[in-house]
């Protein structure tokens, strides 16, 4: 079990979460971040350092979100790492706004 | 162990840090990657690195732990030294390290448990949680705790994630935790426990708990363990959250398990009572309403006690000479710069819980470190020199050099451990004695 990255990062990468992550399990491309279950250690930290809520418990996902498990998985293997907080994107807070948050 | 003076020449500026829990390593780490070229000596009393990594996260929690592989990436960068075995108050003061390093960072947590403040706390049976986690992770200071669990009820007063570790320990067979790495005084102990009866009671309401659901969810799954709850009193059930948990938990016990484990709700202890022993705790209960407490209603309960363990908060480590705020939660700081009345106290700076007051994840440290070293390298080139080198306190002829534990050192003490572990298919059999310890650190090496 880990924790899963949704919907809610794409178009926002605001990348608090990396700075909360003790193990840095946190890789990246240019729409969002993605969590390396090998890596991750369910500590929960990014769960409440993101401001957008899009980082979740596996186990508490809705049956619309569980592919997020995969790709997760899948896009953290192949992208690089990132160890430390950068800008979010340009539409982060219009984005953020727009969800109601 | 190597004098500093021998040291990589390229980093000219010298940093102490007290205290090597996860605070301390990710202050190091972010110290030691700065282009102005930083040598760290990571202070611990103990002969263990980690801190509450080791003493604090539970033993059926390993993966929590998988964090110790980052640390030891950290203590193997090129100008990390760790010196276990020194008492920063006792083998030295905070002022003798500022006067041989540019800076010192005090990152040594907050291990004393918040005072119960009531009549009958200084019974006996009655425990800080600080305390009996310390005591149930072989942490060398509290091995002597010893409590005695031969009665029936146990009540954990609180409802944040401490208060669930010690009801899910005292709740969960011995033989599952048996397979982890549990001090194994206390594995002894908790095999001959006669505890059947576990009564969290924590003042908030089910929806203002501060514990995780994570935590929390582990109660639905204890082996020989049925877990109930006080009724939230919601009008449409919770659906998400701590509150929804708690609200899935049954109203009474239906299925007698071996073990029962009930949260209770609007609980503040006003007396712990009983003659010598702690017999039981008086409570002052107020309603419950939508998972809230409801103010000013309380009624007095008496709940039958046979051990207390008080898990509401803890209280800074002391350290002779720091400014701490009221209630000695944290050292007086800005950003992680050591205040007194006047203003920051040059090249002096706090990180972790003594910074910022118990609270978070592990990753918390992360963030709060990398804070305080910003601000301790922009102070630091304008910092002045310290008097002594840090070789003439740690060198080889001083007691401080003697003394202490190298990180090599300390991964002998881990190699003892594990094999240790092997013998009785635990990870590992931690050693909980000082001497004991540096019995199995091995020599020094130049």
């Amino acid at each position: 079990m880990a924790y899963v990255v949704t919907d809610n990062c794409v178009e926002c990468r605001f990348t608090q979460c990396v700075a909360v992550c003790p193990v840095q399990c946190f890789h990246v491309d240019e729409t969002m971040v993605y969590i390396d279950p090998h890596t991750c250690i369910d500590c929960a930290g990014c769960v409440d350092a993101c401001p957008v809520g899009a980082i979740d418990d596996e186990f508490n996902l809705s049956d619309d979100k569980l592919h997020w498990i995969e790709i997760n998985r899948e896009r953290a293997a192949a992208l690089p790492r990132l160890t430390g907080t950068i800008e979010p994107l340009p539409g982060a807070e219009a984005r953020k706004a727009a969800l109601g948050l | 162990m190597s004098a500093v003076s021998d040291r990589d020449p390229d980093r000219r500026y010298h940093v102490a840090i007290v205290g090597a829990g996860p605070a301390g390593f990710y202050a190091a780490e972010a110290l030691l990657q700065s282009p102005l070229g930083v040598a760290v000596d990571l202070y611990d009393r103990l002969p263990t690195p980690y801190g509450l990594v080791r003493y604090g996260v539970a033993p059926d929690h390993p993966k929590l732990k998988q964090v110790i592989t980052v640390f030891r990436g950290i203590a193997a960068m090129d100008g990390f030294r760790f010196l276990g075995n020194v008492t920063i108050g006792q083998d030295v003061t905070v002022d003798d390290l500022r006067r041989h390093y540019h800076a010192v960072i005090i990152a040594c947590g907050a291990e004393r448990d918040r005072a119960l403040e009531i009549p009958g706390a200084d019974l006996e049976g009655v425990h800080g949680g600080m305390a009996f986690v310390g005591w149930y992770n072989g942490h060398p200071y509290r091995r002597a705790l010893a409590p005695d669990l031969s009665g029936k009820t146990a009540v954990v007063l609180g409802l944040g994630n401490v208060a669930l570790d010690v009801a899910r320990i005292l709740a969960k067979p011995s033989d599952v935790l048996a397979q982890t790495d549990i001090a194994g005084h206390a594995l002894d102990a908790l095999a001959a426990s006669g505890i059947q009866r576990i009564i969290v009671a924590g003042r908030s309401g089910p929806a203002q708990a501060r514990c995780t659901e994570k935590e929390l969810r582990e109660f639905g799954a204890i082996p020989g363990c049925v877990t109930t709850a006080e009724p939230g009193d919601f009008t449409v059930p919770p659906q998400r959250g701590v509150a929804a948990l708690f609200d899935r938990f049954p109203v009474a016990d239906a299925a007698m398990g071996s073990r029962h484990c009930h949260f209770a709700f609007g609980m503040r202890p006003i007396a712990i009572l009983g003659n010598g022993r702690v017999s039981g705790v008086r409570f002052a209960k107020s309603p419950i309403a939508e998972g809230l407490r409801v103010s000013g209603a309380a009624s007095e309960v008496d709940v039958e006690a046979d051990v207390v363990i008080s898990c509401i908060g803890s209280r800074a480590t002391l350290l002779a000479g720091l400014p701490y705020l009221d209630g000695e939660t944290m050292v007086r700081n800005e950003a992680g710069r050591i205040c007194n009345r006047l203003g920051p106290v040059p090249g002096l700076y706090a990180a972790g819980w003594i910074k910022r007051g118990a609270s978070g994840t592990i990753g918390t440290n992360r963030a709060d470190a990398v804070e305080t070293v910003a601000g301790l390298l922009a102070d630091l080139p304008s910092l002045p020199e310290p008097a002594s080198s840090p070789s003439s306190l740690t060198g080889a002829g001083t007691s401080i050099g003697r003394a202490s534990i190298s990180f090599a050192q300390w991964e002998n003490i881990d190699r003892a451990e594990v094999r240790g572990g092997a013998d009785r298919a635990k990870p590992r059999e931690k050693i909980t004695d000082i001497a004991a310890m540096i019995s199995n650190a091995g020599e020094q090496t130049a």
